[in-house]
């Protein structure tokens, strides 16, 4: 039977992963792999081996640097689709199924600005992120991104908030705008507006913030 | 602004960002001595004072409040030409000692123009009381200007401003302040490049830009400035400043515009670091509790409600007190009129001619607009303003506006014309267009004349405040159709959120007296021109053909008597007149005699809706041109007469009469 190239493509993947959790990877790791359950994974490694992706020795798979690329590059996708379906609501099973099937699809961008928003969406998807807007009042956070046009952009600028400010939370209206402390001086945004800017939040540190009076 | 015949020998420009106390400190130094002027064909006020030290007679030129010198707003731009090509001698940058490190980012854009600079520390004693020590002494060193602490609501320092900012005329010559190694050098290698190309180029288009420092240009030229980029595009200063955006955002993977606005809050940070001390105090101001209780998600609201109830209460109550007195007294007129000695027709055409326009004007207009315009300055200078914004901004939000525009909106149940021209403190054009059409649907004080005095005293009060009612609701659709069918998307709230404080009542007299006096020289003159035309109609006898012209409509759609035709079209010129002249026409002040209810109800109606009144055409002409002024007239009165047949229509159905 043909192995396909997805198929192949998977193994990679979870070796890489299995790699990246410093695991030394075994056949029997990999048999035990729930995205490989359906798949020979015993074929699949043989073919791999001999077109030089990796390297068998006994029960232990090495990913060779020609491996190690793909697999890299497929898990890098799957992070980011899987992130983006459960932000935008799926169930993580469910995400993380549609993100296997994806992952194989999508085309490859070599573009370096490309790669850099990914990285900026992943940051955020991966809630390390969070829009302003979901602060509780008396949190604070380091502002990181500001999506929107030049001008509402430039005005926050001119306001204090750009990258790398620090922002607390003063207060959140019903439905309406919050008002937070920046640069020394009181901000009111609107909804629309506090959820653009994503900040990462400060956990420990508000005690001593400057803020506190 | 010319200066060929000027009569003064030195300027000063006041600078700074909103809500820093620049209009205290302007009026400390002007006193009365000042007048509103409007930047030629810009809707941008500069106010200009002057007051005379050591013989010389100075004038004050009083910016409006900004937060950057950049040109995403007309404040901007005009800001920067005024300073620059203004022939300005000193500017007095005025900062709040409070917020320091958001004020300075402003400073350095203005150190940037390389202009003489005096620093005004204000609301100094706040700072103090809120624990934060500044370094005078070392912030002028950093930044090589003079720094004058002042508390300006108590007049102090203003005499030592004065002083340093005489001290620092034409002082141009400065230490540049650097920013960070590797932006500073890109911004050399183009401001180099920039002064290159301009020595180069002898053209009197680039002589202007022999004002402007290299560097600012270059600055701006990295910052992609609109006006900037413009006169420069195609040559090969674009190029290379492409090219040197380029360079340093692969350098620092940040978009041209954060670089540098991190560059310069980096060097603030530094600067603040070297100069502020905070001490932390245990205990909360008395000020900033109150503030939590205004801002309070139940408190916030309650006090609005009931702060609105009262201020509309006590205006009205002061006017409806304050307008009879005065007509009473200037109808006395009359009699000194009938003294000259003129023939009888003459008499009646000065009287009825201009007088009547003269009188309306003062005792419908003034006696509501002068408390109005009073409180509603205090309000604004205390910050309170600002929290009706924000308490209000989700509201206004399902409007297509954001919470400013409850401001002109509720100024517009004094009078339109303030409303309209209140839409300034927003900055787009599309919601100042719409917060100024929304606002000339507001029953103002000439249309609750009518709305009172004859559905509240015919029908009721409870039919009085369902016409009301149906207005609000007319004001929100309205403001959900313009939203969904003007160009562009609504906007976010952005706004500063000032500290709120008690400020003195001087303060917002003398405001109010300019607002009013500007009010007077432009409103007045239309009242006057239309009490006239007024007039004239019934001098040539064209009533008649109007109400015959206009009967389909009167009669057939909105079931009028086909006279009130005149009072309609009539009532474009003076509305407040509707009842007036309604009364004279039907020869009567009981109107239920010849009035049903229904027709009532429906006259009162679209005098409410139909655009107001021939001044406040023109305010709208002012501030949006007048293509859009009359499109906005001719839909008003359109949709009004349209509103006003169907409710006739549901009214016969409901055999309501």
């Amino acid at each position: 039977m043909e192995i396909r190239e997805e198929e192949k493509e998977e193994v990679l993947e979870a070796l890489y992963k299995l790699e990246e959790e410093k695991k030394k990877a075994t056949i029997k790791d990999l048999l035990k792999e729930e995205d490989l359950r359906s798949l020979s994974v015993v074929e699949i490694l043989t073919e791999l081996a001999l077109d030089g992706f990796i390297k068998v020795e006994g029960a232990k798979v090495f990913l060779l640097d020609r491996g190690k690329k793909i697999g890299k590059n497929i898990y890098k996708k799957h992070i980011f689709l899987e992130n983006l379906f459960s932000f935008i609501g799926i169930k993580e099973e469910e995400a993380h199924k549609e993100a296997c099937k994806l992952e194989h699809v999508i085309e490859e961008k070599n573009d370096e600005k490309l790669e850099e928003q990914f990285e900026e969406l992943n940051e955020i998807l991966n809630k390390k992120l969070s829009p302003l807007i979901t602060l509780k009042e008396g949190e604070s956070g380091i502002v990181k991104l500001v999506r929107g046009g030049f001008h509402v952009m430039k005005r926050l600028q001119d306001l204090g908030v750009v990258k790398n400010s620090l922002i607390k939370v003063r207060r959140i209206s019903i439905a309406g705008p919050v008002e937070i402390d920046v640069k020394g001086s009181s901000l009111a945004l609107g909804r629309g507006v506090a959820s653009k800017i994503y900040v990462e939040k400060e956990t420990d540190k508000s005690e001593n913030d400057i803020f506190n009076e | 602004m010319n200066r060929d015949n000027k009569d003064y020998d030195i300027t000063i420009a006041l600078a700074g960002n909103a809500n820093v106390g620049k209009s205290v400190i302007f009026n400390e130094l002007t006193g009365m001595n000042q007048v509103i002027g409007n930047w030629p064909g810009k809707t941008v006020e500069l106010q200009e004072g002057y007051f005379e030290f050591e013989g010389k007679k100075v004038r004050v030129v009083d910016l409006p409040g900004i937060y950057s010198l950049s040109t995403f707003s007309q404040e901007e731009v005009i800001s920067r030409e005024f300073i620059i090509e203004g022939d300005v001698d000193v500017v007095i940058n005025i900062v709040d000692a409070t917020s320091l490190e958001r004020n300075l980012y402003f400073t350095l854009q203005l150190l940037e123009l390389e202009v003489p600079v005096v620093l005004a520390l204000n609301q100094y004693d706040l700072a103090l009381k809120r624990g934060i020590l500044l370094n005078k002494k070392r912030l002028e060193e950093i930044l090589s200007i003079d720094v004058v602490e002042t508390v300006a609501i108590e007049g102090k320092g203003i005499k030592e401003l004065v002083e340093a900012s005489l001290k620092n005329l034409k002082q141009r010559k400065r230490k540049i302040i650097s920013y960070g190694k590797e932006v500073e050098g890109k911004i050399l290698e183009n401001s180099k490049f920039v002064e290159n190309f301009l020595s180069s180029k002898n053209t009197p288009f680039y002589k202007k830009f022999s004002l402007y420092p290299s560097r600012f240009i270059a600055i701006k030229l990295l910052e992609k400035d609109e006006e900037i980029l413009k006169l420069f595009k195609g040559t090969e200063v674009e190029e290379k400043s492409k090219a040197i955006q380029k360079e340093l955002e692969e350098i620092h993977g940040e978009e041209i515009t954060t670089i540098i606005a991190q560059e310069r809050y980096s060097l603030i940070s530094k600067i603040i670091k070297e100069i502020e001390k905070i001490e932390p105090k245990s205990k909360t101001l008395f000020i900033d509790k109150i503030d939590s209780i205004l801002l309070n998600r139940v408190s916030g609201y309650i006090f609005l409600v009931v702060a609105l109830f009262l201020i509309f209460e006590g205006i009205f109550l002061f006017g409806d007190f304050l307008s009879p007195i005065l007509e009473g007294l200037l109808s006395k007129l009359q009699y000194f009129i009938n003294l000259l000695p003129l023939k009888e027709f003459y008499k009646e055409f000065i009287w009825r001619g201009f007088f009547e326009g003269l009188i309306a004007g003062i005792t419908i207009a003034l006696p509501y607009i002068i408390p109005f315009y009073i409180i509603l300055s205090w309000l604004e200078n205390s910050g309170y303003l600002a929290r009706i914004a924000f308490l209000v901004d989700y509201i206004m939000h399902l409007l297509g506006l954001h919470g400013k525009a409850f401001i002109p909106i509720l100024l517009g149940y004094g009078c339109n014309v303030p409303a309209v021209l209140g839409t300034r403190i927003m900055e787009r054009d599309r919601d100042r267009f719409i917060a100024g059409v929304l606002a000339t649907l507001v029953p103002c004080s000439a249309r609750t004349v009518v709305l009172l005095g004859l559905t509240g005293v015919f029908l009721g009060f409870q039919y009085a405040l369902l016409l009301y009612v149906l207005n609000l609701l007319i004001i929100f659709i309205t403001g959900r159709i313009l939203n969904k069918f003007l160009p562009g998307k609504p906007t976010g709230l952005i706004m500063e959120m000032p500290k709120l404080k008690v400020p003195p009542l001087k303060l917002s007299l003398k405001q109010s007296w300019f607002r009013l006096k500007d009010f007077i020289f432009f409103a007045f003159p239309i009242i006057i021109v239309g009490s006239f035309l007024l007039y004239l109609i019934e001098l040539l006898g064209w009533n008649p053909y109007i109400s015959s012209f206009f009967a389909p409509i009167i009669e057939g759609w909105l079931g009028l008597p086909a006279i009130i035709g005149i009072v309609l079209i009539l009532g474009i010129l003076r509305k407040e007149l509707a009842l007036i002249m309604l009364a004279a026409l039907l020869h009567t002040q009981d109107f239920s005699l010849v009035l049903s209810s229904r027709q009532m109800l429906v006259f009162s109606f679209v005098v409410m809706l139909y655009i107001p009144c021939i001044a406040t055409i023109a305010a709208l002409k002012r501030e949006f041109g007048l293509k859009r002024a009359i499109t906005v007239s001719i839909l008003e009165i359109v949709f009004a007469v349209f509103l006003g047949g169907i409710l006739n229509k549901i009214l016969l159905l409901l055999k309501w009469n």
